[in-house]
């Protein structure tokens, strides 16, 4: 006997990430799902978010990492509510990941909750988390080629961020070739270019956030 | 893997779908993955043949049709087929284009024995 299905894979996983989106939208909370390779900066810009924003927004931030709490230490010295989900093994978070997180996590008076995926060019955009935009963090040091060999993640984000800019003299690093395809793949995307080293362009990153707030609250 | 992830909410999907129908064996299964869902068939296979070990679902033929990456171009409404990342209009050179198909991840329809 032949029974029709007509039903999307991560259909489970997208009703969770629906109810963690309402939720939070319920409580005023605007959340960001940044995702990026292994060492591309995510935690480091985390640092300068939690640091520049503090006198703007309240912030939350969820940590992804298959083990250790490395990153939520590091995020917990600016004294913002911080926790840390451990996958042990597994490649990306999910939506019911988040949902069990929040259930830990002081969020009263929160405007901007970030959760920092685990670090991967590929899982991380295909599993909605309850976001409400993305953002991917990429290095200069990974080299321009990589928005064409792993298009869906650039595609699916609202600003790629261009990390490490304070490398360029010392590579050979293409920013054309590299903005061209990240336009060709993704024409509305929000590219920032910056480095967590020197502070440079950071502050173009938090207003493009407070702006991101300010349009979602309303 | 996240196809590790994927196999297991097909699995969920059908053997709730078989146990809504009565069935007690699924023995066939149709998916539908768009050429930009960025999943390995061959991961895909090896992770459900795996996890499948001992469900009704055990054995189970996976049957897996690829949909074409197409779009539409908001320019000048030539429709092409998108051979890579790139969303270019072969027409007018607009980056404008909505991507019609080639992104989905769908269980179309199982095959089940009473």
């Amino acid at each position: 006997m032949e029974i029709p299905v007509k039903t999307n894979i991560l259909d489970k996983n997208a009703k969770i990430a629906n109810r963690v989106n309402r939720r939070l939208r319920e409580s005023g909370i605007v959340t960001l799902n940044l995702m990026g390779s292994p060492g591309s900066g995510k935690t480091s810009l985390l640092e300068h978010t939690v640091a520049g924003l503090k006198d703007k927004l309240k912030l939350a931030i969820i940590e992804g990492d298959l083990f250790t709490s490395k990153d939520a230490d590091r995020i917990k010295a600016y004294g913002v509510p911080v926790i840390q989900i451990n996958t042990s093994g597994g490649c990306h978070l999910d939506a019911s990941m988040i949902e069990l997180a929040l259930a830990d996590l002081e969020l009263h008076g929160v405007d901007l909750l970030i959760i920092e995926n685990v670090g991967n060019l590929v899982c991380p955009a295909e599993f909605e988390l309850g976001e409400d935009d993305r953002a991917t963090v990429f290095s200069i040091t990974e080299g321009e080629d990589k928005p064409l060999k792993y298009p869906l993640i650039f595609k699916r984000s609202a600003a790629v961020v261009v990390n490490k800019i304070d490398l360029l003299p010392h590579t050979s690093f293409n920013m054309m070739a590299l903005t061209n395809d990240i336009n060709a793949i993704n024409p509305a995307v929000q590219i920032i270019a910056l480095s967590c080293s020197t502070g440079e362009g950071i502050g173009d990153w938090l207003d493009w956030l407070c702006k991101q707030v300010q349009r979602k609250k309303k | 893997m996240h196809e590790m992830a994927i196999a297991a909410s097909v699995l969920d999907l059908v053997l709730e779908t078989a146990a809504a129908n009565q069935a007690n064996r699924v023995i066939k299964i149709q998916l539908l993955i768009g050429e930009m869902a960025g999943v390995s068939q061959e991961a895909l296979r090896f992770c459900f043949d795996n996890i499948t070990e001992g469900t009704p679902a055990a054995g189970a033929v996976l049957c897996i049709d690829i949909a074409p990456v197409l779009g539409h171009c908001c320019e000048c409404g030539s429709e092409f087929p998108i051979p890579e990342p790139r969303v270019i209009c072969p027409t007018c050179s607009s980056l404008v284009v909505d991507v019609l198909s080639g992104q989905e991840l769908r269980v179309e329809q199982i095959e089940v024995e009473d």
